[in-house]
């Protein structure tokens, strides 16, 4: 047998095979939907026989339903870089905020790495404070080539932080701030800076507990 | 005492029938029931309706964000048992997070915004749930460019998902394919932008 040929021969074979495969691949594949519906089917008309199982569902999707806050809740969109103050499904503030960078920061010659993402789930004010003042983590001073201070006095930063804070735990705060040009972007360490207008309306309107929604 | 005998197991077989029939819930009550627990916990989490073409972001029952599905195409194996742990993204060009270098913070006297944003994240992924699930997202052709990816991507729809398959019964594994084409780039991204390690999905059957 001439080379050509045999080279022919190979690459028929294995285009076979592959088609084949393909050809199974497909009819095993494909039929997806019809085998969905019918287990579908097969476990509904079941379950249909048994007294009140519709009622049970609709029990379920009540609790859910009842799940939700009642009263006034906060949304985050981080992406977005939007807060809305929310009671039900109206809108009564919304504001453009800033949220956390993305970008990390390693310790020099050390094991500490910090992500400044702002966190998602679902919080609640924890703390309302007026006229905050900023105690400086560890980080703050690292990003900036300074030597972390032994006395906790010297981490006091004024006027850094706007006129109200709201707490949500784990030392992330709703608070102001002094770049207001930069609001819309992602360029914090993970908090959640507002306006200085939208700040005090949404400080006037949530109490300790208040819910808060991030994604 | 032959009527006690047969009337008692008719009982008990009536009693293992009726235990058998509420084990096997149907999928929608499943879900209501997994749904129910997440309420309970601070997390988010997504349900995706494959009959109502649509992904929604939900946390304690409430409804954060609502993505249309413009298309949705289903291979394989039905996914039958929810939730669903999200395992990872993949992207061709995924986002990488900027590494604060102190001496140049030092150095800047002009500041220079780098950080992660929407606009950053990729249009067309894939995200890789558990029991080899896998989700292909891509926004709807608009321009030269995109009509041409999603032309090639259809071809390797209907390509590597076949041969995947055969694969995953050979090691007799399941394997679930959903080719999701929403509405714009900018849902792609946000979706993406809103996928966090470890988020639960639940998947409404069609």
């Amino acid at each position: 047998m001439s080379k050509k040929k045999l080279y022919l021969l190979i690459f028929g074979t294995i285009m076979t095979i592959f088609l084949v495969l393909e050809g199974i691949g497909y009819y095993l594949g494909n039929r997806v939907h019809t085998r969905w519906k019918a287990i579908s089917v097969e476990q509904g008309s079941m379950q249909a026989e048994i007294k009140g199982s519709t009622n049970s569902d609709a029990i379920a999707q009540r609790k859910i339903e009842r799940m939700a806050p009642k009263g006034i809740y906060i949304v985050i969109d981080s992406g977005k870089n939007t807060l809305y103050l929310k009671k039900g499904t109206s809108i009564r503030l919304q504001a453009v905020i800033s949220c956390g960078s993305g970008n990390f920061l390693q310790e020099p010659n050390g094991e500490r790495r910090w992500v400044f993402d702002t966190p998602r789930g679902v919080f609640s004010v924890t703390s309302k404070l007026k006229d905050p003042s900023w105690i400086k983590p560890d980080w703050a001073f690292i990003e900036e080539s300074k030597t972390v201070p032994v006395n906790p006095q010297d981490r006091v930063e004024e006027g850094v932080l706007g006129d109200y804070a709201l707490g949500f735990g784990d030392g992330y705060f709703i608070h102001g701030t002094l770049y207001t040009r930069l609001l819309g972007r992602n360029v914090t360490h993970g908090c959640i800076r507002v306006g200085d207008e939208d700040l005090k309306k949404l400080f006037m309107e949530v109490s300790i507990g208040t819910p808060i929604f991030i994604y | 005492m032959r009527a006690k005998w047969i009337f008692s197991i008719f009982l008990f077989l009536m009693s293992t029938s009726l235990f058998w029939c509420e084990t096997q819930k149907s999928p929608e009550r499943q879900s209501l029931e997994i749904e129910l627990s997440f309420t309970k916990s601070s997390h988010l989490y997504f349900i995706l309706d494959i009959g109502e073409r649509k992904i929604d972001l939900k946390a304690k029952g409430l409804l954060l964000r609502t993505w249309k599905i413009e298309k949705i195409r289903l291979w394989g194996d039905p996914v039958l048992q929810n939730p669903i742990s999200l395992v990872k993204k993949s992207a061709l060009f995924p986002p990488k997070r900027e590494e604060i270098n102190p001496e140049e913070t030092e150095k800047d006297e002009e500041f220079e915004l780098e950080a992660l944003e929407l606009s950053d994240m990729p249009s067309s992924y894939a995200i890789i749930l558990e029991r080899n699930i896998s989700i292909y997202i891509r926004p709807k052709s608009k321009g030269l460019t995109s009509l041409l990816k999603n032309i090639g991507h259809t071809l390797r729809w209907y390509f590597y998902p076949s041969l995947r398959t055969v694969w995953s019964k050979a090691k007799r594994k399941s394997y679930t394919a959903f080719d999701v084409l929403m509405e714009n780039k900018e849902d792609c991204r946000s979706f993406y932008w809103t996928l966090a390690e470890n988020s639960q999905f639940i998947i409404l059957p069609p």
